[in-house]
């Protein structure tokens, strides 16, 4: 799941950045409106916290080129963040098309909270635990177990996993990994995402159960979603 | 306040007399009875000298006595009236008769008078119950409602439209107040936000190391001190926006010649050349303190946008009935569009700079109602690329005492 921060309190974007991090996400930062529109045009985010006033281009704008921009391969969740929180504020920016909004100061827990819930949106699990066939991942409490044994996961073998059961079935491609899981910093010249995946793969039958993730030659990868 | 004074009326008077409906009618009924009474009793009166003062006997005629040395005499020659009794007894009859009519008379006017001071002095105070009415119903939150008398033009009508006008004034100066409060939390708010965030972020993680802790409290200290410098701000404004400058004969070229040599440690530190020009004896009345914040603020700015190498200039002088004090820098300069926003509250030319080298966005607002509290006004010349100017305006103390 990958997401952009865009706040002009650089100390704010950054904390926050960091905090989502280590809930396994793919973090970028934008400090102000135009770099968040060529962030957004140039990767695909999955959610964009998006800070409602900053100077230039502020997020009603940044929100409204978002929504109205048919280039998009698929239009990210928007959550606003803002320091206004009069009722015209947060019915005009849910109107703008904003998922969801969030008044500054705001509980980090919280914003996690809303974070998982609005990337949860286009699935059908209700709660913070997902289960696809053998497979349980609880976000909240970061544990992803396969039939019942814990499976001993790094942050980003974690993500990688959540990816995977989100779209249980599908076949992704290692250009839609890198892009969803992996920031900018990562190189797309390496193959840290067959290296993840392989290490995923191996830690997922570590007690000598079938594979899950197959690989489709020329395609990508699959997590089966029948056991 | 309407209840205190009800109180203390109540304290004086019956029950039945605290309405002042009651006393006008009352009063206007005792004066015109009084007036009334004296009409009669003087017409009374003089009746019964006029009568009392008819001869008894009649005048026929005079009899001229001529005697030895030459004087003359006089004597009247009377007549004894025989029906002088009957006319002593009709003349007391008609006292008696005028006597009856006159106290019948006052009495009904007496009652007649209560009744149409009641009725006339109820019409006249009508609109006032209309104004207590709608002042009744006024909350200290809800300054919305008016008066809007219907009334011919005259001394109530004035009354409930001054009442409207001190309403709408005290509704507006309710709701800046609301604005004010509002703008300051939302500034205060964000770097809460900052502080609140990295906190949680850092706590919640086992493996942060101590380098990560140190980040995290120079962000806590950052913004700290940002809210610190806010919140001092925000007391100057109060300060300036509620106390009417407290007055006294000020040289501004003395403020001038201060505040440089305060501002000559930083203008080194950031390689900029002060230059000070300004003559002396430059009276105007005002408030000392708030002049050199005000050259302060202007100061501060103009270092801050000033290039390494570039002069900021400080002068002062008079210009006809006008003391005028300038800051002009070689910097940036600010955007016509932007001249007027410049002096708005918690506006900042480029928020995240602005924020980071700790302005409030108040100073430029503080300059500019220093100088409105002292019947001036501050003025900006500047386009992009050249610079700025900011000159205060300030009339000059009456009497030249240079």
């Amino acid at each position: 799941m990958r997401v952009l921060v865009v706040d002009d309190e650089v100390d704010l974007a950054e904390a926050v950045a960091r905090g989502l991090r280590r809930e396994g996400y793919a973090v970028d930062v934008a400090f102000d409106g135009g770099e968040a529109l060529e962030k957004v045009a140039v990767n695909a985010y999955d959610l964009v916290c998006l800070d409602l006033t900053m100077p230039g281009v502020d997020g009603r704008e940044v929100c409204r080129r978002i929504r109205d921009d048919a280039t998009l391969a698929a239009q990210p969740r928007i959550l606003m963040l803002t320091a206004r929180d009069s009722l015209e504020d947060r019915v005009s920016g849910l109107d703008l098309g904003a998922d969801d909004y969030l008044v500054k100061p705001f509980a980090f827990p919280e914003l996690v909270a809303r974070v998982r819930t609005l990337l949860r949106r286009d699935t059908p699990a209700t709660s913070a635990v997902m289960r696809v066939g053998e497979l349980e991942l609880d976000e909240a409490r970061h544990v992803a177990r396969r039939a019942g044994r814990v499976l001993d996961l790094t942050t980003k073998e974690f993500a990688l996993l959540r990816y995977f059961m989100l779209h249980a079935g599908e076949v992704l491609s290692q250009e839609t990994l890198l892009e969803h899981v992996w920031d900018e910093h990562a190189d797309p010249f390496t193959n840290t995402v067959r290296v993840t995946v392989g290490t995923l793969r191996k830690k997922l039958s570590a007690a000598g159960e079938p594979p899950l993730i197959e690989t489709v030659i020329g395609r990508g990868y699959r997590l089966l979603d029948q056991p | 306040m309407t209840s205190s004074r009800s109180v203390r009326s109540a304290r004086w008077l019956p029950s039945w007399l605290g309405s002042i409906r009651t006393r006008i009618a009352l009063l206007y009924s005792t004066i015109l009875f009084g007036l009334a009474a004296f009409v009669v009793g003087v017409i009374y009166l003089g009746l019964a000298r006029t009568l009392d003062d008819q001869p008894i006997t009649r005048k026929v005629g005079e009899r001229v006595v001529i005697t030895a040395d030459g004087r003359a005499y006089t004597f009247p020659i009377e007549q004894v009236d025989s029906y002088l009794y009957i006319e002593r007894e009709a003349n007391a009859r008609a006292l008696a008769t005028l006597r009856q009519y006159s106290f019948g008379s006052l009495l009904i006017l007496f009652v007649s008078s209560v009744g149409v001071g009641w009725i006339v002095s109820g019409r006249v105070l009508e609109p006032i119950d209309d104004i207590t009415a709608v002042a009744r119903e006024i909350q200290a939150t809800d300054l919305s409602r008016r008066i809007n008398l219907e009334w011919p033009d005259d001394e109530l009508k004035h009354l409930a439209d001054t009442f409207d006008d001190m309403l709408a004034r005290i509704d507006q100066a309710f709701e800046s107040q609301r604005q004010f409060i509002h703008e300051a939390s939302h500034e205060l708010r964000n770097p809460l936000a900052v502080i609140r965030t990295n906190l949680e972020v850092s706590l919640a993680d086992p493996d942060a190391t101590v380098d990560d802790l140190r980040r995290t409290a120079q962000v806590v200290q950052r913004s700290t001190e940002r809210m610190a410098r806010l919140v001092d701000d925000l007391l100057v404004y109060a300060r300036q926006g509620s106390l009417s400058v407290e007055h006294e004969r000020v040289d501004v070229s003395a403020i001038v010649t201060g505040s440089v040599s305060e501002f000559e440690a930083m203008a080194t530190e950031r390689e900029v050349q002060l230059v000070c020009a300004a003559s002396a004896g430059l009276w105007v009345d005002g408030d000392r303190l708030a002049l050199q914040q005000a050259l302060a603020n202007l100061l501060a700015n103009a270092l801050e946008v000033s290039p390494a190498g570039s002069t900021v200039r400080v002068s002062a002088g008079r210009e006809g009935p006008w003391v005028w004090m300038a800051v002009s820098d070689e910097g940036p300069g600010i955007a016509p569009e932007d001249h007027e926003r410049v002096f708005q509250r918690f506006w900042r030319g480029d928020a995240r700079t602005g924020r980071e080298e700790g302005h409030s966005g108040l100073g430029l607002t503080i300059v500019r109602q220093i100088a409105e509290a002292h019947g001036g006004q501050v003025r900006l010349a500047s386009a992009l690329g050249r610079g700025a100017a900011f000159t205060v305006w300030l009339p000059a103390a009456p009497t030249d005492v240079s």
